[in-house]
């Protein structure tokens, strides 16, 4: 129902020689600007045309069974121009508001006699938002016209906003439901890499499990060199289904800490172990240290942890040709309550470029060459370990110089336990699992967490196991 | 020392068995029933299992049933602390939530498939069981 496409407009008055009046101001105003158009020559082929559509209503009834029937007809009217004074029935002001209220959209002129003010006539008129103009006899026919002519303006100007309107509506609905779909299919999607990567458990659990179990009993060189091939295969088929997992888990935010004791010893010599397949086939050793004063009440997790420096000697070995691995963990501080290491690992491998090292930890692989470089993985190792160090409350970085080698290096902040509460402690009773570890009386406190998001286990060592994935022989 | 393996998966149990057959002696059970019935019968011979692998996933009775089945036969013998069963849960399941409730029903340890026998030792070794010095 578009109005202003049609400009119809009601004259409501009693005196047809009133309505006469008004119709030839409306009529004669018309001329005059569509004649300055035709000048301009971008309207000229419209100026032929009648501009309005004028009806007439003898009274306020009649006005409003017109207004009612044009609303029927879908064909509403833009304007209706009411006498202030109808002997019959309802009078301009009554008939404007019946008129507002089967249509509240419809504009309205008053036409006020000369003895009466459009204040008084304003005053008792409510609804000031939609009140109608009010114009004063005598009329002056420009004026008239004007009015007339910004008045189907603001219809014209007043519809074209609502329909934009109505567009972005429609536009925001769109790509809500864009939003909702693409949402929908990235949780189907993480459902279906989380089962695959679970899945993908057992199977792996059986190449791996018995091509190690054959190693050690077969003989022929040259069969030895295969299983291992095969092995080692499945291992790093396996490590990507894990980095792929991880990477999931983090994204949609379902990595969950667990706090327990923590090992930096055992942290250190899995890392270590890890790598030490790989490493010796390079003739590359594995050093692993130290700081003497490391505290040995620790509580962290363990596992990601472990996650992380594996994956960091894992890259150094798979990087680097010759020379050593260095595996060090270092304090950086250390207080009652807590402790904060960095730990490292170096090679002495080519080094990486500075312009690369900014990119090792984004979420774009680095190596867009993957496919074609046989080392490479998916790119996704380091991107994990920059997910679970943030998680855990930590900083990851790298130093780097050609030809030299390459230190991966981490710090984290971990609490601590009271020595006395760690040492001989036994497994706690099974609601003590929903529970952060807890200081006893003798002890001091904890300290807070290092990372938001964690649970706690009970605080003993219960060794979460590494599900790193680690060469099944060394 | 002796062992009881659980899993439903034939080759699972063989590489169970294979890994702690040089430590001592290994009874498998394919499922959890039959599961109970083994830890039972231990305990009331007075030969109770030393470690105990248990996978989790299995038809009918799963690994979460049986470990809350084992710890409350243990407490009916009045087995607590460390005269209890070791339980290392040995599984494919590897989501934070499965590991939290695992040890919230009263496992020791916890290993993700695929796990290789150092993993196995190591996990025992932290648990006390001298697995490493046997082994070598």
């Amino acid at each position: 129902m578009n109005r202003s496409s049609e400009n119809r407009i009601l004259l409501v008055h009693h005196d047809s020689a009133v309505v006469e009046q008004w119709r030839d101001i409306l009529n004669a105003g018309a001329e005059r600007p569509a004649r300055s158009e035709a000048e301009n020559g971008s309207l000229g082929a419209e100026a032929a045309e009648p501009p309005f559509d004028v009806d007439w209503a003898p009274s306020g009834f009649d006005a409003w069974q017109a207004i009612r029937r044009s609303l029927d007809d879908c064909r509403p009217y833009s304007l209706a121009i009411l006498g202030l004074r109808m002997p019959d029935g309802w009078d301009g002001l009554e008939t404007s508001r019946r008129i507002r209220d089967i249509d509240p959209r419809i504009l309205q002129t008053v036409i006020l006699p000369s003895d009466c003010t459009a204040a008084d006539a304003a005053s008792r008129h409510v609804n000031h938002a939609s009140r109608p103009l009010f114009l004063q006899e005598p009329l002056c026919p420009c004026m008239v016209r004007q009015a007339v002519e910004w008045q189907l303006e603001h219809l014209a100007l007043r519809e074209e906003l609502q329909s934009t309107m109505l567009a972005l509506e429609y536009a925001e609905h769109d790509i809500h439901k864009l939003h909702e779909a693409s949402q929908s299919s990235e949780m189907l999607f993480n459902r279906i890499v989380r089962e695959l990567c679970h899945h993908v458990r057992a199977p792996m659990h059986s190449i791996l499990g018995f091509s190690a179990s054959m190693m050690k009993t077969v003989v022929k060189p040259k069969e030895a060199r295969r299983l291992r091939q095969i092995h080692g295969a499945g291992a790093s088929l396996f490590r990507m289904m894990d980095e792929v997992l991880d990477f999931t888990e983090l994204n949609a935010r379902q990595t969950v800490l667990e706090m327990a004791p923590l090992s930096v010893d055992a942290l250190l010599r899995d890392a270590a172990r890890a790598g030490a397949e790989m490493a010796a086939d390079k003739n590359m050793p594995i050093i692993t240290g130290r700081d003497a004063t490391i505290p040995r009440d620790l509580v962290g997790d363990e596992r990601q942890v472990s996650k992380v420096l594996v994956r960091l000697v894992d890259n150094a070995v798979k990087y680097s040709q010759k020379g050593v691995i260095r595996l060090e963990c270092s304090v950086l501080a250390v207080s009652e309550t807590s402790a904060t290491l960095r730990y490292a690992v170096s090679d002495e491998g080519p080094g990486i470029p500075l312009h690369a090292q900014r990119r090792l930890f984004e979420r774009l692989p680095p190596n867009t060459d993957a496919a074609t470089d046989p080392t490479c993985g998916i790119g996704l190792g380091l991107i994990v370990c920059r997910q679970l160090v943030e998680l855990m409350g930590g900083r990851i970085g790298v130093d780097s110089r050609p030809d030299e080698g390459t230190t991966f290096w981490f710090t984290l902040a971990f609490a601590r336990q009271a020595s006395a509460n760690a040492a001989g402690h036994r497994r706690q009773p099974a609601e003590a699992a929903h529970l952060p570890p807890k200081p006893t009386p003798s002890g001091g406190t904890p300290g807070r967490a290092p990372a938001q998001r964690a649970i706690g286990l009970p605080a003993v060592e219960l060794a979460p196991a590494h599900d790193t994935p680690t060469p099944l022989v060394e | 020392m002796r062992f009881l393996i659980i899993d439903d998966e034939d080759f699972c149990r063989e590489l169970l068995v294979e890994m702690l057959e040089p430590l001592g002696a290994c009874d498998v059970a394919a499922h959890g029933e039959e599961a109970i019935e083994a830890v039972r019968r231990s305990l009331e011979a007075g030969e109770p299992y030393d470690l105990i692998c248990l996978d989790i996933m299995m038809p009918g009775v799963n690994g979460y049933v049986v470990l809350e089945s084992v710890r409350a036969m243990e407490t009916e013998h009045d087995r607590c602390g460390d005269d209890r069963a070791k339980v290392i849960m040995t599984t494919a399941l590897a989501d934070t939530s499965h590991r939290m409730q695992a040890f919230r029903e009263g496992c020791e340890s916890y290993l993700t498939k695929p796990f290789s026998e150092n993993d196995l030792l190591r996990a025992m070794e932290r648990l006390g069981l001298n697995a490493a010095a046997c082994h070598d």
